[in-house]
């Protein structure tokens, strides 16, 4: 029996295929880069307006402000240590330098 | 929604084009609006030509992600069309790198059956599909590709040389010896 062109559409067509996964949508909307606003951002804005984090701390704009404070508060606590054990006046002379570097 | 997929005019490539440089332009519900209308048949045109679940959906997401930033759509098919061009293409690629695997019938989870359907009718369809897609793996690639487009969406032969990237002529050779091929491997494989 010859088999014609429409049976045969029809007879391909009765094989189905497999349906694509429940998370395909979301998969490749995030890849796309349609993801979910990242959490550090929402957590930075309250009613349209920014809120400081610590974590900003580490970014490029403060690091050296950052930086600044850190190395003043090691020589302070060195200081006050050192001026337990030492003379007194050595307290003024390095306290002078530390809000010098300030 | 098969019949007609693709279909095209003017008015709709215009309005396929606004919706996709809205997705371009990072808006998510033109993109979602993409996924949803041409992923699942993208996806089983995919699976048809590498036979694998996971494959075919990982060839579709790297599709959808040259659709939304760099391949260059200018509304003279349709969205579909252009869409699937992208998908063969990949699939095609694939291919030539990797060889098909021999059928897994486990792949098939078919989604139009309900749970409550009778198991033996089910086992029937899904070894029948199997069947089909074991022989419509003995074709080439290129003839697969072009009869699963004719079959499976009435793909016209324009449809079929502007997937594939070739002369309305040879779109049509290709479809004839694809159906010639799969007729005498029906009879053959009965």
């Amino acid at each position: 029996m010859k088999l014609e062109d429409d049976d045969l559409k029809s007879l391909i067509r009765s094989a189905k295929s497999p349906g694509l996964s429940k998370n395909f949508l979301s998969s490749t909307l995030e890849k796309a880069g349609f993801g979910a606003t990242p959490l550090a951002a929402v957590q930075t804005t309250h009613n349209g307006h920014k809120l400081f984090s610590v974590s900003q701390l580490f970014t490029h704009r403060y690091s050296s402000l950052f930086l600044i404070i850190a190395i003043a508060g090691m020589l302070l606590l060195k200081t006050s240590m050192h001026a337990e054990e030492e003379e007194l006046h050595h307290i003024d002379t390095l306290s002078l330098s530390t809000l010098l570097v300030l | 929604m098969k019949a007609g997929f693709f279909s095209s005019s003017p008015e709709k490539n215009e309005a396929d084009m606004a919706v996709l440089y809205a997705a371009r332009n990072g808006d998510k519900h033109s993109a979602e609006q993409l996924i949803l209308a041409l992923g699942p048949n993208a996806h089983a045109l995919a699976w048809r030509m590498v036979n694998n679940t996971a494959e075919a959906q990982d060839i579709v997401q790297e599709s959808f992600l040259k659709l939304f930033k760099s391949a260059r759509f200018e509304g003279r098919s349709s969205l579909s069309t252009f869409f699937y061009a992208i998908v063969s293409n990949a699939c095609l690629d694939f291919l030539r790198k990797k060889n098909t695997e021999p059928l897994d019938e486990d792949e098939f989870e078919l989604q139009s059956f309900s749970s409550d359907a009778d198991p033996g009718h089910l086992l029937s369809i899904k070894q029948q599909a199997a069947r089909m897609q074991s022989l419509l793996l003995e074709l080439s690639p290129r003839q697969r590709l072009a009869i699963s487009l004719w079959a499976y969406y009435d793909a016209s032969i324009l449809d079929i040389a502007r997937t594939l990237e070739i002369e309305v002529n040879a779109a049509n050779q290709l479809l004839h010896r694809a159906k010639a091929n799969l007729k005498i491997l029906l009879k053959e494989k009965p």
